[in-house]
């Protein structure tokens, strides 16, 4: 064999799998912050199989690894799954509080499905057959405990490639609660491997922002991922200044809602 | 960019490096077989801690003991840390004040660092930076994997001020071994630079490899596909069983292959196979293996929904068990045990919460 010939004549086309080293707890080292109420809701298999189960229990393991994770410095209040839960998403009945897992009864809500988007709205599946949660149905931040965050483990969520307009069509409606910051993907994000949740919370309870730490735990877990974040501000400059909210700074966030809002930013890995 | 071909490499016929050229068919020298590797364990970390200190100008100056934290031992400055993890092969350096400055020096896509650029700049940083931990044996090449660019965007709530820019350029090293790469998270170098040529920050994988003297006789290229449908089925619960057209190697293959009515391949790459410091058991072999990204879709119209799902199918005609890889397991039969799924909240449990302290009604 001549490697120098064969050298030439193939394409790495593929993208890699980027050194996924973290692996364990790690909350001595990070800055104080005041506990965040913390939700989480996740499904793996879906009914009647109207959805991919993507196997080896990623999903589970990853909110579990999540769970764990946040659950050293944070109030885990829930942790269930995705049966009936389009009502306690959407603004119906985001408010119903911790027992029912509703949306608005925590700061910080971390979920992992299947996600996509349309021209009106970014959507969630649920475990119900044909039942989705749609953004454009939201309303977040504006009851109850007034959510903050909205992590989501699921492909296409903040799809950012069709124009501004859908962008906004998509998620305008869930920030006009009030919610400061969303993580997503603006295009698949692979399950495959389930330490990226442990390497997020992680990075978040080391001060490090939570857009920045989940764009690096996701882009790390596998560099085929499209992380992204999206955050409001009352103008551009203030939205890119809100967008390094940190764990320690994240109660200090003022709050805005409807008019208040005078820019959408966000930031991603290709 | 990242590419968006099929990139396959089969019975390792020189799934090889070149970095930009799609793939073509073409008469190739094959491997009949390759030889079983062992990641040797590092014992030291503290001395790789202390060889990287003395190349980072902001931590040289750095004298305290370092923090030992469950899985790294980590030394950080107001601005910075650096962590070395686990027996002392990996390490990551984060600079958040260069993050910091990432907005600010933003470009416009078009300016932004071109890909030879960034492999120029990437390799002058391990050669500077981290020739000591970055260490090739004779027959070890450093190769361009990936390039990635972080972009931010924005828009006022009626459409004006559209933003977008690049603020960050991430490159991505490889280790080939006598010409076959090394595919999943062992053996990566990372290094992400600002528009400015500021490093933000760079994270390694790196471990020294020794022969085990046991060797491999590789898989026919069709029954790498075999296995992959069959994997995909299993983990999906679904068929994947598209009749597939035996290709005379896989090199030859340039788009995505369908395994089944809703499930395609998007690329596989074929090589040893080491899944990183996190999530390999240390005690089991570098096999041959072939690194997939599948899509799978549902749905119609408006409501398509895709999953993504990755892994690594063994490419050796015979394999050895690993019990941290889940496609060997399937593939021998091995059952793993399924995990608890979770209750739903319930709609009778309606209560009200106790608002954030501070909490504004606006």
């Amino acid at each position: 064999m001549k490697p120098n010939r064969l050298r030439t004549r193939f394409a790495l086309g593929s993208a890699l799998v980027v050194a996924a080293l973290i692996g364990a707890p790690n909350v001595k080292a990070g800055p104080h912050h005041a506990r965040m109420e913390v939700g989480i809701r996740c499904q793996q298999e879906y009914q009647n199989n109207w959805q991919v189960d993507v196997g080896n229990n990623d999903v589970w393991r990853r909110c579990g690894n999540f769970n764990s994770q946040i659950g050293q410095t944070d109030n885990v209040r829930f942790y269930f799954n995705l049966h009936g839960a389009k009502a306690p998403l959407e603004k119906t009945s985001d408010g119903c509080g911790q027992g029912c897992g509703g949306a608005d009864s925590v700061d910080f809500l971390y979920m992992n499905m299947h996600g996509a988007s349309n021209s009106s709205s970014a959507f969630f599946d649920m475990w119900d057959q044909n039942s989705r949660a749609f953004t454009s149905n939201m309303r977040l931040g504006d009851n109850s405990r007034q959510l903050m965050v909205l992590a989501t483990f699921g492909c296409s969520s903040l799809l950012l490639s069709d124009g501004n307009t859908n962008i906004l069509n998509r998620w305008q409606p869930p920030f006009s609660g009030g919610l400061v910051l969303t993580a997503g993907g603006h295009g698949a994000l692979f399950s495959g491997n389930d330490q990226s949740a442990t390497e997020f919370a992680s990075r978040m309870q080391d001060g490090e922002p939570i857009g920045q730490a989940w764009l690096e735990s996701t882009w790390y877990a596998d560099n085929r991922n499209t992380p992204t974040f999206m955050n409001t501000g009352r103008d551009a400059n203030d939205c890119f200044n809100r967008s390094k909210v940190s764990l320690p700074s994240l109660f200090g966030t003022s709050i805005l809602r409807d008019s208040a809002i005078g820019y959408f930013c966000w930031a991603s890995w290709n | 960019m990242r590419s968006h071909y099929l990139a396959i490499c089969l019975g390792l016929t020189g799934c090889l490096a070149a970095l930009t050229l799609p793939l073509v068919a073409q008469e190739l020298p094959k491997l009949a077989s390759i030889p079983i590797l062992m990641r040797q364990r590092e014992v030291d970390p503290a001395t790789k801690l202390a060889l990287l200190r003395e190349s980072i100008p902001a931590a040289k100056s750095y004298t305290s003991e370092p923090e030992k934290l469950s899985d790294r031992i980590r030394i950080s400055g107001s601005t910075w840390r650096l962590d070395v993890f686990g027996d002392g092969s990996g390490a990551e350096f984060a600079d958040a004040d260069a993050f910091e400055r990432a907005h600010s020096s933003g470009v416009q896509p078009s300016q932004a660092m071109s890909n030879e650029a960034l492999e120029a700049s990437g390799r002058a940083f391990v050669e500077r930076t981290l020739s000591r931990l970055i260490v090739l044996q004779q027959d070890e090449r450093l190769v361009l994997a990936a390039t990635s660019r972080r972009t931010e965007g924005g828009v006022a709530p009626g459409g004006e001020r559209a933003y977008s820019a690049v603020v960050a350029n991430r490159v991505v090293f490889s280790r080939e071994i006598g010409g076959i790469p090394v595919v999943g998270a062992g053996s990566k170098v990372t290094v992400t630079f600002l528009n400015d040529g500021a490093v933000a920050s760079f994270r390694y994988d790196w471990p020294m490899y020794t022969r085990t003297g046991r060797v491999q006789a590789m898989a026919a290229p069709i029954e790498v596909l075999h296995r992959l449908q069959r994997v995909s089925g299993v983990r999906t619960k679904t068929e994947a069983d598209r009749a597939l057209e035996a290709p005379p190697n896989l090199e030859s293959i340039t788009g995505p292959i369908k395994l089944g009515a809703n499930v395609e391949l998007q690329d596989m790459k074929c090589g040893y196979y080491d899944p990183g410091l996190a999530l390999r058991d240390q005690a089991a072999p570098i096999q041959a293996g072939c690194y997939y990204h599948l899509l799978e879709t549902r749905g119609e119209g408006e409501y398509v929904t895709t999953a993504g799902y990755s892994g690594a199918v063994p490419a050796a005609a015979s394999f050895e068990p690993d019990t941290r890889w889940p496609e060997a397991n399937v593939l021998l039969g091995v059952k793993t045990k399924e995990q608890e799924g979770r209750n739903a909240g319930s709609s009778k449990k309606i209560q009200p919460v106790t608002p954030r302290p501070g909490a504004q009604d606006q």
